[in-house]
């Protein structure tokens, strides 16, 4: 055996069997996209639970070789692949991820103020007006639907909705709102004030009522009902939320509802988070498409706060007890957050007004109305 | 009965939602003609929507049309407010008459 076949070998082994030869501009791209989601999550705590995951599945996939996407030469799918396969492409991670949502939450505000439910499907302006705009830049019916759905601040929704719809922009619609929903405190009180007078914003609202244990109960019940039978392609997601409030409310089955809110809710997010992370590999995500989907996300989520705010605007005008506007803006779905950001902007103004429990109402609206939009794009292109 | 204070406006509203659920209920189940019409204009509304949204279609397409584009998306974005509006009446309607369940607790205790 020569020299030169021993070199031979040699590089054949690292051309063949690892990474050296095969590097390219667009994996260290990608790689720097993924350290900056995972700096956001680390040193800005933004959304951590997403971001970091996604973050490290975008810089995993990004090697040459490595057996995580695709397929292996038995047909057998890799790890992630795997992941995504039965966790986003069969529907199972965003209808897991909503049952906890469900078990986690207290409707409580939101049946003792029923208005403010109308809020919620005002604050999905946005969607309709970006579905607009994407198609002329000559997007797909079904790919405008899943960029529209971005304004809608639910992380669930848009990954159900993308996944059904246009696959290929799941990676960049998912960061795109889930980094839009980290940046709720920046993007929504400019807007608010631009919308708001003072005078409004210093609006008082009455106390809200107690609610029962059995209205609580009943609660999801109904909502359960209408929904399948009004918009049957989005009852996945909106009966398995309403099951979870439901085993949370009827307090019957408290280890059910404390694993579907702590465990199964903390086990569905890391693969929710890698799976995502994974579809983005550089030859799919370096193109024009993702920073125009960033680009007409930010846009979005403006036009619904907008649509929020001028919603209550309009019921103002009708109304005797009047709504602070503030609170429309928390008729986007990012949960807690917008509602806490309404409490923050209305205190900036009166410390001793005290917004919270009314903008929680308008807030939970904001995740049936956005369900509900997702849902009649389901119906029309799914 | 609804004249005597005993029973509640909340309580008449129930009442009212029962008898026409099971109104509608009975008569779509025991009217064969109405459930043939109703499936006909299912399929027909159907096959329109076959015809006339294609999700995969875009702007550039030479038979793209913005017209129906913006029609059903107008007619979606009212529909979230029909549907959101529904939830809402029934939970105003709930709410009062679980209202008054409470305020009769309250006064009976009271007593």
């Amino acid at each position: 055996m020569s020299w030169h076949d021993f070199i031979d070998v040699l590089m054949q082994i690292l051309t063949t069997q690892t990474g050296l030869f095969a590097l390219d501009i667009k994996m260290v791209a990608m790689w720097a996209i993924g350290f900056f989601f995972i700096y956001l999550a680390v040193a800005k705590k933004y959304e951590p639970l997403l971001l970091l995951p996604i973050g490290f599945g975008i810089v995993a996939v990004n090697f040459p070789h490595v057996p995580l996407m695709g397929f292996n030469e038995a047909g057998h799918r890799h790890l992630f692949e795997i992941f995504y396969h039965y966790g986003v492409e069969w529907e199972v991670i965003p209808c897991v991820i909503f049952l906890g949502l469900g078990a986690m939450t207290d409707f409580g505000p939101l049946i003792a103020n029923p208005r403010t439910m109308v809020i919620g499907a005002g604050a999905q302006l946005g969607v309709f007006i970006t579905f607009l705009g994407v198609l002329f830049f000559d997007f797909s019916l079904r790919e405008a639907a899943s960029v529209g759905i971005i304004g809608g601040a639910d992380g669930p929704t848009t990954i159900y909705l993308t996944a059904k719809l246009a696959p290929d922009l799941l990676g960049a619609n998912a960061l795109a709102a889930y980094s839009y929903m980290a940046m709720v405190p920046l993007i929504q009180p400019p807007i608010v004030r631009l919308f708001t007078t003072k005078k409004q914003r210093l609006i008082r609202m009455k106390q809200l009522r107690p609610v029962s244990k059995l209205e609580k109960t009943m609660f999801p019940l109904s909502v359960f009902m209408v929904i399948s039978i009004l918009i049957p392609a989005v009852t996945p997601l909106m009966g398995m939320l309403m099951l979870g409030n439901f085993m949370r409310e009827s307090g019957v089955v408290d280890r059910l509802s404390e694993t579907a809110q702590n465990s199964l809710m903390n086990i569905v997010t890391i693969f929710l988070g890698i799976s995502v992370g994974a579809t983005m590999s550089g030859d799919k995500f370096l193109s024009a498409k993702p920073l125009m989907i960033f680009g007409f996300g930010l846009l979005d989520f403006m036009i619904c706060t907008m649509g929020g705010v001028l919603t209550v605007h309009i019921m103002n005008l009708f109304l005797k007890d009047k709504i602070n506007p503030i609170i429309g803006a928390a008729g986007v779905s990012a949960v807690p957050m917008a509602a806490r950001v309404a409490q923050v902007t209305g205190q900036q103004e009166d410390k001793q007004n005290f917004l919270l429990m009314h903008a929680i109402g308008p807030n939970l609206a904001g995740v049936i109305g956005s369900a509900a939009a997702a849902g009649m794009f389901i119906a029309m292109f799914g | 009965m609804f004249a005597n204070k005993k029973y509640s406006a909340g309580k008449a509203l129930l009442v009212l939602g029962l008898c026409l659920a099971i109104t509608l209920g009975g008569f779509m189940a025991l009217t064969p003609a109405a459930a043939h019409a109703s499936g006909q204009a299912v399929e027909k509304a159907a096959d329109a929507g076959n015809k006339l949204i294609d999700g995969n279609s875009r702007p550039s397409d030479p038979d793209f049309d913005w017209g129906i584009a913006i029609y059903t998306l107008i007619i979606r974005f009212v529909g979230i407010f029909i549907v959101l509006g529904v939830i809402q009446v029934i939970m105003q309607v709930s709410g009062r008459i679980f209202t008054n369940i409470d305020a009769k607790k309250k006064a009976q205790a009271s007593k």
